[in-house]
């Protein structure tokens, strides 16, 4: 069984007085010990994904469908079950860690508080646990970090740090959103291995939410494409780099340069992405695509399994069969 | 390219005081002993992670900082750094910037056709006509439509504010543009679009591209040459399929090889300093 499972999400936000769709039918899954990429550009409904998962929806939004963790259905817990789930069910590590975390506290207390005042702890024993999760996490130095403030530490230690504060909460599901958009390179390849790594050896669930494709294949089992407030495509990591099914995600691998080599023109997707409120009756990707059809336009494809995942395109079938796009000649 | 060296930097060096009571008296060198020459028409990457000294050094070629030693050369002549409006405005059409985030370097009271219109009438002495022209030329040279250009920047997505912001660049009819991490909050689809406006762009006139990333994928697209910085230092120099394909200083292959791609595992190397100074802030002595 799931540990996470989505059905048919749909969420409605409130922008000026309007009531604004920004997910649509959003399905997926997430087994014990399995990492899930949410892949897609901004506004795709990403965040606001994970956002429901963890039950914290902006004021003013509705939501339908289910999300089912362990079986039990998060948007109709209430009072003490609520609180039991997000202490010790999901844990987030934020894009930027620090404006998570409290400015005015140190280190120490954010990473023992939750072990006194839940789990009962002595302050002494936490403290213990806190540094021994900080090794963990590749800081060695930990009784003297415990006493820094979050300015006092580089934002990939800041990471490390939460990283070490949702091993600590005992949850089974981590969702990291963005996690290392605002690290310089080499600090997020530090960054990721430990995230990788640790999760591996506690088999915990990870929802990793990344707008770049190539980092999120390199850490993840399967990967769900997101656009325009839909999942478009759902396949395993390896499928989706040799063999991306749906049109955006085609032309999204295509679009992107690459360090080894330059072309003169790279392909590029026309126009620009439409948000989830603004989609129509059709398909839609359509206006952009480069496969579209006359049905296309009218008929609003559904999510359909193919071998090994889903895929959301009238075409999909004809379109595997195709060349992947080129980029022209430098 | 129409050769001739348009851009050069000899020796040059920046070095701040550190505020403070705990260091005072202490200086940090962000920029040291920097080189390299640009030909008309090029296009040079400045590569480095925080802390490395790139945006000191974009900052230095605009004229937005002054070096503490050394010198930038523009078109054969070293560029000044003095106060007077009429001076500033002279070297501000030679060399034009566009920043990193476009939420915050547009006026938000200015659609782009008031903001082209104002620096149109500063710099230059045009008709009415004239100054329609040109805002509709450069409208056109950075894709944005009729519409685009009398929206207020809130009703712009980020792609489209970035075009605003290189029109502005371009307004003045500089001969080096210079994009400090211009490209990095842009999305894939919308970063392949802007990519492409700027190979167009560069296509039909000699001018003259600097650009700070940390990106090397966009780096590899767009430049010919690549300056590495680490702490100051410029670590590595050549051709940017040269220095992309076989890198030669360790540090140049560290940031290569932490590039995500297909068959890429993150690596856990554990040397990272756990104070913020030395990252944020270059090298202190």
């Amino acid at each position: 069984m799931s540990l996470l499972e989505v059905r048919d999400l749909c969420v409605w936000v409130q922008t000026e007085g309007k009531d604004r769709q920004v997910l649509r039918d959003v399905v997926l899954s997430v087994a014990p010990g399995e990492a899930l990429g949410l892949v897609g550009e901004s506004g795709a409904g990403k965040s606001m994904t994970a956002r429901a998962v963890g039950r914290m929806l902006p004021t003013g939004a509705s939501a339908t469908g289910d999300i089912l963790f362990d079986g039990a259905s998060v948007l109709a817990m209430t009072g003490r079950d609520l609180r039991a789930f997000r202490r010790r069910g999901t844990s987030f590590v934020a894009q930027n860690p620090l404006s998570a975390i409290n400015p005015v506290h140190t280190i120490g207390d954010y990473l023992t508080e939750p072990l006194v005042v839940i789990a009962g702890m002595r302050h002494k024993a936490a403290s213990e646990a806190a540094v021994a999760a900080l090794a963990e996490v590749g800081i060695m130095d930990g009784l003297r970090v415990l006493g820094q403030y979050p300015h006092e530490l580089s934002g990939g230690m800041l990471q490390r740090v939460m990283i070490c504060s949702s091993l600590l909460s005992g949850s089974r599901l981590i969702v990291a959103d963005e996690p290392t958009a605002s690290l310089d390179v080499t600090t997020q390849s530090q960054v990721m291995a430990i995230l990788d790594e640790l999760r591996r050896e506690r088999s915990l669930s990870l929802l990793f939410i990344s707008h770049d494709l190539e980092l999120a294949a390199a850490i993840c089992d399967r990967i769900s494409v997101m656009y325009a407030g839909e999942i478009v495509e759902c396949q395993n990591a390896r499928g989706l780099q040799a063999e991306p099914r749906h049109p955006y995600t085609r032309a999204l691998f295509a679009a992107r340069p690459t360090i080894d080599g330059a072309s003169h023109r790279l392909p590029a997707i026309p126009g620009r992405a439409i948000a989830a409120h603004e989609a129509g009756a059709g398909c839609s990707f359509a206006n952009r695509c480069p496969y579209v059809a006359p049905q296309c336009n009218t008929e609003h494809p559904l999510l359909t399994e193919t071998d090994g995942g889903q895929v959301r395109c009238l075409r999909a079938a004809e379109i595997a069969a195709l060349p992947l796009p080129m980029r022209c000649p430098p | 390219m129409t050769g001739g060296t348009i851009l050069e930097a000899r020796e040059v060096r920046k070095v701040f005081p550190l505020r403070g009571a705990a260091r005072r008296g202490q200086e940090l060198v962000a920029v040291d002993a920097v080189s390299f020459a640009l030909p008309r028409g090029g296009a040079l990457a400045i590569v480095g992670e925080s802390g490395s000294g790139k945006t000191t050094l974009a900052r230095m070629i605009v004229g937005l900082e002054a070096p503490t030693s050394g010198e930038i050369w523009f078109d054969g002549s070293p560029r000044q750094y003095s106060r007077r409006a009429a001076h500033r405005r002279q070297q501000a059409r030679e060399i034009q910037m566009v920043f990193q985030d476009p939420y915050s370097s547009l006026d938000p009271r200015q659609s782009a056709t008031q903001c082209l219109e104002e620096l149109l009438r500063l710099h230059f002495t045009f008709t009415a006509e004239q100054i329609e022209e040109r805002i509709a030329e450069l409208g056109g040279q950075v894709g944005l439509g009729q519409a685009e250009m009398n929206a207020k920047p809130e009703r712009l997505s980020g792609g489209q504010r970035q075009r605003v912001a290189i029109a502005r660049a371009l307004a003045v009819q500089p001969q080096v543009l210079v994009f400090d991490e211009a490209l990095s909050a842009l999305d894939v689809s919308v970063q392949a679009q802007l990519l492409n406006t700027l190979s167009d762009i560069k296509d039909r006139s000699d001018l003259t591209y600097v650009f700070v990333s940390h990106d090397l994928a966009v780096v590899r697209q767009i430049t010919e040459q690549v300056l590495v910085m680490q702490r100051g230092h410029v670590v590595e120099t050549g051709a940017t399929a040269q220095v992309l394909s076989a890198p030669q200083h360790p540090y140049t292959r560290l940031l290569r090889s932490s590039v995500p791609g297909p068959g890429w595992r993150p690596k856990r190397l554990d040397h990272e300093p756990s104070s913020r100074e030395p990252q944020d802030h270059g090298e202190a002595n």
